[in-house]
């Protein structure tokens, strides 16, 4: 192999290297921002939050967006969750709902069928349970 | 007068130009598709991703890593003698490749979007990065490059039964054969777990026209782009039904019927299923089915 051709060996097999040293690192990097961002995390952090715009009237029913969103620490394999509608303190409508997995800063969207607008009553979620994987 | 002749033993030159760099890279990535898609396309693998921490992503890479080193020490992707630090980087490598191919297959079937977290994503290349990573390492063995796809070693049946050169027909219904067989094996260990429904239902209908646009480009990478023995011969012949490109799509559209087939015969489809329903796990099936059609017809 000539000189030059030899030295253009290196420098592919160079360059190909730090590509590849760039990909591992940047997983390697980014597990470890996590690992240290997530760590302080509250243990039953899940965030349930209603979409209240978006909702939509059909056959004298509200279809409310939901969203359960998981802050916590690790992944959540079950979680039981009480949906609870309100006008003013008294307690107008209940449901419970499953969430069956939600990993780690992950989000589970669904509907909330209810008979009351949202525009005039509030939505609460409660946390009944958690289970862990 | 007697002259002493010292034979010396000759060694593959590693040749270590861009050509060879990225025809080794294809030919790793043609290997670690064929080992790793099928793990990919199991719901458990996507699941046990979801539940790792950080942590547990950091100790899997790191045990992938091991296991690759070890592969390349002993088999490898490259071509000629490595020594040294070259086995640490072509490990590297091949786990880099292994991840971008990850990354890659996961956004091709939607599973990187709004709602998923990055503790997810890193937790799904790290669960599938051990096999695909693996599958590249090995490649000089699953895929050797000095593999003679018409030219069977004397004794084999293929050879015996040869009696002259194959006609170009001839060779066409060898090939079907052989993509048939390469997908039905796949196909038939993967349909009747039924991780396919689960699978189906998490990726968008959007996305399908990508992962059969990626069926096709892998399928045609694995035979024809990966640097093999007699590539060069095949691409020289001239039947309309020699052409890459139509022997590629053929081998698809194979790919595709098994596909269809495998899912009837497991009763995961029915004639009364919905006909998106049989598109979204047809062309998704395809995908792993289609490298495994290649991978058969590699093998003829």
């Amino acid at each position: 192999m000539s000189e030059r051709g030899r030295r253009t060996g290196v420098a592919s097999e160079v360059v190909v290297l730090l590509f590849s040293l760039l990909v591992v690192g940047g997983f390697v990097a980014v597990a470890l921002w996590m690992s240290n961002s997530t760590a302080d995390s509250d243990i039953a952090g899940l965030e349930m939050t209603f979409d209240i715009d978006a909702t939509i009237e059909r056959d004298e029913g509200f279809f409310v967006p939901y969203a359960i969103t998981n802050h916590t620490a690790s992944g959540v394999a079950a979680a039981e969750i009480w949906i609870e509608v309100f006008d003013g303190e008294r307690m107008m409508e209940t449901a419970e709902i499953r969430v069956e997995f939600l990993p780690v800063e992950s989000r589970q969207e669904g509907l909330y069928v209810s008979r009351f607008n949202p525009a005039d009553y509030e939505f609460r979620g409660r946390l009944e349970s958690l289970l862990y994987p | 007068m007697l002259r002493t002749v010292h034979q010396r033993t000759t060694r593959a030159k590693s040749n270590r130009d861009w050509s060879a760099q990225i025809r080794d890279g294809v030919r790793g990535l043609a290997s670690g598709f064929l080992v790793g898609i099928p793990v990919v396309f199991t719901v458990d693998t996507w699941w046990l991703g979801d539940q790792l921490s950080p942590d547990d992503s950091l100790l899997l890479v790191l045990f992938a890593y091991a296991l690759t080193l070890a592969a390349v020490y002993w088999i490898g992707f490259r071509r000629g003698l490595r020594k040294g630090w070259e086995h640490w980087a072509d490990a590297v490598e091949a786990l880099a490749l292994a991840m971008v191919v990850l990354l890659v297959v996961y956004l091709a079937l939607g599973q990187l979007g709004p709602g998923r977290s990055i503790v997810t994503i890193l937790g799904r290349i790290a669960v599938a990065s051990s096999p695909v990573a693996l599958g590249i390492a090995i490649a000089n063995h699953l895929l050797p490059r000095d593999a003679r796809r018409y030219e069977p070693d004397p004794g084999d049946a293929a050879a015996l039964r040869k009696t002259g050169l194959l006609r170009s027909i001839d060779r066409f219904w060898m090939e079907t054969a052989a993509a048939i067989a390469g997908a039905g094996f796949l196909c038939l260990s993967i349909v009747p777990l039924d991780d396919l429904s689960a699978i189906a239902s998490n990726v968008p209908l959007g996305n399908l026209p990508w992962i059969l646009v990626m069926s096709l480009v892998v399928s045609y990478v694995i035979v024809y782009a990966a640097g093999f023995a007699g590539e060069s011969k095949r691409q020289h012949w001239r039947g309309a039904l020699d052409h890459p490109i139509t022997e590629t799509i053929l081998a698809y559209v194979v790919a595709i019927l098994v596909a269809w087939g495998c899912l009837m015969i497991f009763g995961r489809i029915t004639i009364d299923s919905p006909a998106t329903e049989v598109y979204v796990k047809t062309v998704l099936l395809a995908f792993p089915a289609s490298m495994a059609a290649a991978a058969g017809r590699l093998a003829v």
